[in-house]
Parts: C-alpha cells; sequence; structure tokens
C-alpha cells in the first residue's frame, strides 16, 4: 500500500465518497488499535481511539488536502486523544493499583515488580470470574470508589450484604493471587531478575 | 524546555513489560507536554504500519460511525429540502381546501349521516413510502405495501386501522386519545413518537417508542403494557409470547429516512423486510439460515448491491430469475432463491 493510493482516497473522500472512507478504515483501523493498545492497555479505551479517529476524519474530510501525509495525520489525532484517555483511565489505573497492593505479600519492592502488566490482566480476568453481583458490587466499591451506603440503596442491598461481598471478593482475589505466587510468579522472577 | 524521555522504557513498557512505578512515568510522559512524545512515538507507528499482525476485527465500531454519517447526511439533505417541502406542503393545503369545499357541498346535499362516507384510505404501494397528514395535524409515514385507514368523523373519535408498517407523530391535545388499532392490539397514545409494525405476513407485532408514553392492549385481553421511551413490545401470535426490551428507536423507524437498518436481525425476517422494500419474492431453500444473525445498513441500494452485500457478511449464495410473464399477460414478480453457500 503506497501513498499515493492514500491520495486518491482522501481525493475521493472530500467528495463525501463513502466507499474510500470504508478503504481507509480497512486499511488505517487494525494497526491504530494495535498502537492506541500498546500504551493505554484497555481494549475498550483503543476502540474509543479508533473511533474518536475515524470520526474526525470524516468530519474534516473537506480541509483534508490530498497531497498531505496522511499517517502522520491519523498519528496527530490519535496521539491527542490517547493523552486524553489516558487522563480518564488515571482513576482506574490507581484503584488497580491499590487493590493489587492490598493482595500483595511482598509489599516492599511491589512498586518495582516488572510483571506488572501480567498482574493487571490477571486481576481483570479474576474480576470478570466473580458472580455477577458480586462483580457489580467489587466494581462498585473499588473501581468507582463509591461508599457501602451509596451502594446499598443503588442495588437495594442491606450495607451488611454490601460488606459481606467486598468481603468475599477480596478473599478471592488473594487466594487467587497466592497460588500464582507459587506457581507461575516464582519462575518469572527468575527469569527476569536474572 | 522539553524533557527527556526513557526511550528504553516506552519500548519496554508498549511489550508489556513494566512496573507500577514505570507506569506512573509513562503517564506522565503523555499527561504532560513537556515531553515530546510525538517524536518518539512516530517511528513506532510507522513500525505497526508495515507489520503483518493479525487484522482486529473493528467492524463494529465501522458500522456505527457509519450509521452516524447516513443519520446526519439524511438529516442536512431533509433541510435542503425544506423549501421544497414547503411547496408540497401549499399542495397539500391547496387539496384539502378543495375537499373540505367539496365536503360543505356534501353536507349540504342528502348525505346528512356521516356514517354513510367511506373510510378515508391511505395505502404505500409495495417498494413504496409515503408521507400521511391526518385531519387533526398529526403525521406519520406508511411503509411498502402497508395500509391506514380512518372514519370520516376522525376529528370525534381518533382512531386508526393499520396493517402494515407506520410511524406516527401524533399531536397532543388534552382529554383526547389517540388509538391506532391493528389486528392483534390497540395502541392508545396521548402526543408522542413511535413506530408500529404489523405486517401479517410476519410472525410478531411490534411497536418501540422514540417520545411520550403509549398503552397496549392485546384485543383478546390478554396483556396490558404501558411503554416507556426506547422500549419495544414485541408479541409473537403464534406463541402468544409478548416480549419488553430496550432498543434504538432511531434504528426502527430509520426506512422513513429510506434507509434499510437490519440491527442484528435473523435473515429470515430481514428477507421478509427486503421482498417488501423490493416488492419481489425470495425463496430461502434451507431453513436453517433463517436463523442467521447479521448487522447491514442500506440506503438508496439497487437490490443487485444490496444481496451481493448479505453474501459478502453471511453463509449464503443467491441467483435472480428473470421476470416471467404468466398467461394472461401479468408480469410476475422478480425471484430470488436463497441457499446456504
Amino acid at each position: 500500500m503506497k501513498n499515493n493510493n492514500d491520495q486518491l482516497l482522501v481525493m475521493k473522500l472530500r467528495k463525501n465518497d463513502h466507499e474510500s472512507f470504508k478503504l481507509l478504515f480497512e486499511k488505517y483501523s487494525s494497526p491504530l488499535y494495535n498502537f492506541a493498545f500498546s500504551y493505554l492497555k484497555s481494549n475498550s479505551a483503543a476502540e474509543d481511539i479508533v473511533q474518536e479517529v475515524f470520526i474526525k476524519i470524516w468530519e474534516k474530510r473537506s480541509t483534508l488536502i490530498s497531497d498531505s501525509n496522511l499517517k502522520a495525520y491519523i498519528f496527530k489525532i490519535a496521539l491527542n486523544a490517547m493523552r486524553k484517555q489516558f487522563l480518564k483511565l488515571s482513576k482506574d489505573t490507581e484503584a488497580k493499583h491499590d487493590i493489587l497492593f492490598d493482595i500483595s505479600n511482598d509489599k516492599n519492592s511491589f512498586d518495582d515488580n516488572n510483571d506488572y502488566d501480567f498482574l493487571l490482566s490477571k486481576l481483570n480476568e479474576l474480576i470478570e470470574q466473580m458472580p455477577e453481583k458480586r462483580k457489580l458490587v467489587f466494581i462498585k466499591k473499588k473501581l468507582e470508589e463509591k461508599s457501602i451506603k451509596e451502594i446499598a440503596t443503588e442495588l437495594d442491598l442491606s450495607p451488611k450484604t454490601v460488606e459481606y461481598h467486598v468481603t468475599e471478593a477480596m478473599k478471592f482475589l488473594k487466594n487467587k493471587f497466592e497460588k500464582l505466587n507459587f506457581k507461575g510468579l516464582i519462575f518469572f522472577y527468575l527469569f527476569i531478575k536474572k | 524546555m522539553t524533557k527527556n524521555i526513557d526511550k528504553d522504557l516506552l519500548i519496554r513498557y508498549s511489550k508489556g513489560k513494566y512496573s507500577y512505578n514505570d507506569l506512573k512515568k509513562i503517564r506522565e510522559c503523555f499527561s504532560s507536554f513537556k515531553y515530546d512524545l510525538g517524536r518518539y512515538l512516530y517511528p513506532r507507528w510507522e513500525s505497526i504500519l508495515t507489520e503483518n499482525s493479525a487484522p482486529k476485527n473493528l467492524h463494529h465500531i465501522y458500522k456505527n460511525i457509519h450509521y452516524d454519517i447516513l443519520v446526519k447526511e439524511s438529516n442536512q439533505k431533509k433541510s435542503r429540502k425544506l423549501f421544497h417541502r414547503i411547496t408540497q406542503i401549499a399542495a397539500v393545503l391547496l387539496i384539502a381546501i378543495l375537499f373540505s369545499g367539496l365536503g360543505y357541498l356534501l353536507s349540504k346535499s342528502d348525505f346528512q349521516n356521516k356514517d354513510q362516507f367511506a373510510w378515508v384510505e391511505i395505502n404505500a404501494p409495495l417498494g413504496s413510502r409515503v408521507e400521511f397528514f391526518l385531519p387533526d395535524s398529526s403525521r406519520g409515514w406508511l411503509n411498502s405495501g402497508s395500509k391506514l385507514k380512518y372514519s370520516p368523523n376522525f376529528i370525534d373519535n381518533r382512531l386508526v386501522n393499520l396493517t402494515g408498517e407506520g410511524y406516527f407523530e401524533v399531536k397532543h391535545f388534552d382529554n383526547s386519545k389517540f388509538r391506532v388499532s391493528v389486528p392483534d392490539m390497540n395502541i392508545d397514545v396521548l402526543g408522542t413518537k413511535f413506530n408500529v409494525s404489523a405486517y401479517h405476513e410476519d410472525d410478531f407485532t411490534e411497536v418501540v417508542l422514540e417520545k411520550g408514553k403509549v398503552e397496549i392492549t392485546g384485543k383478546t385481553g390478554n396483556f396490558n403494557q404501558i411503554l416507556k421511551p426506547n422500549e419495544k413490545i414485541s408479541f409473537n401470535h403464534q406463541e402468544r409470547k409478548v416480549l419488553l426490551s430496550e432498543v434504538n428507536p432511531q434504528k426502527s423507524s430509520a426506512w422513513k429516512e429510506g434507509m434499510l437498518v437490519i440491527d442484528n436481525e435473523p435473515l429470515g425476517t430481514a428477507l421478509n423486510r427486503i421482498e417488501r422494500w423490493y416488492n419481489i419474492s425470495i425463496v430461502i431453500e434451507n431453513e436453517n439460515l433463517k436463523e442467521y444473525r447479521f448487522k447491514a445498513t442500506f440506503i438508496d441500494e439497487p437490490l443487485e448491491e444490496v444481496l451481493k452485500l448479505i453474501a459478502k457478511t453471511t453463509p449464503i449464495k443467491y441467483k435472480i430469475d428473470d421476470r416471467v410473464i404468466s398467461e394472461n399477460g401479468v408480469v410476475n414478480k422478480r425471484k430470488v432463491t436463497i441457499k446456504l453457500k
């Protein structure tokens, strides 16, 4: 795929051609997703980037210059969108760090531990495995940082039940991560900290 | 002053080998403009473009964007057509004046009893969509092959009979109900916007509420339901079952803008709609194909193009037969045969 191909597509796009918009999407959406995901580490955030960039390309189609560099233009919009996503995600990142720190055995070296990516994805995976109600309570309490009382009224549960779900969820996570520590992570440490 | 960026860290991080402290540094790079992030990341973007990694399926995102574009475009066309519309309305008004004059003359004559007037009927022939205005200034659209009837004393008793599919924008009047009657239910409304689909060849009757409030009563007294905006009620008359769900009301009434939207619908019901839309007859040879669900939006596309696109996204192949002239000289509908690929 050469750039002059892009020039042709941009020329047609300026004339509201839907087909060339589709071709541009097919060409750039997947690399764009991979690029965004490699820094944002979140599927939904990376998908948001793809959506935002292509909506902008369509909206600005009349100002696009056909001999300009389209991939640089996409990069520029994407980078700005990614900066915004980073800010949006920061609360979620902090909340997840608190959970992982809470259940970690080795708190001294935790923040320098190089397998943070693995721990994060494991945490996301385990949250998904929780029973539906427990998952909902847990997300509201730990990720959205709502109070027990708020959650109780929102979900029409007693505060005691809410507390019970949170405790059980934390126990479940701690248990699973301890097992991982024995099996997987020891190998992981040896491998990375050679 | 731009600060330096740890290049190795950026690469390590993107490949998933990092600690929490690394993540904090990366976040700092992205959230502050003190770093010349673009210079470091652009080579990475270029290298991703040349990589041959497995493509991620993002078709649902394309569909979302494309649907919004189509809706926006049709709204723009609408405003451009406003002048055209005004002249149309003037023509309609002129006809209305002529008719009321006629009505006056008739009422002066022997036709005193209103019941002797025939019901007024609005028809949308197969393959067309028709906009209508009612005497109480409610309005709406009729989809292909649909019929709307109302009695001459409509103003006193706002009752319409619908067969097929219609979209209504009902004018609100205090203490005056508006009722849409379809074969298996009554829909009672105050002022509101909603879509009704009650084709007799379909297994179900559906009502989708966009705005306001409607009350739906089964004609055999089997159910009664108040509908809220964005809700859809679907009554299956074979299984005698009522189903309530959340939907996007714009999608179910997109047909009035000339769009054929198929939103995760089984092939069987989608092809029923395409049959009506293009006034053709479709034969599905493999029964189990009817349950295959898919999504698509078509706007002003010829039949051949629509079938070609469906064949791309679903496991079907198709054949279009030429029209045949029957013995009595009638040209038959075009016939399309659908088979499993």
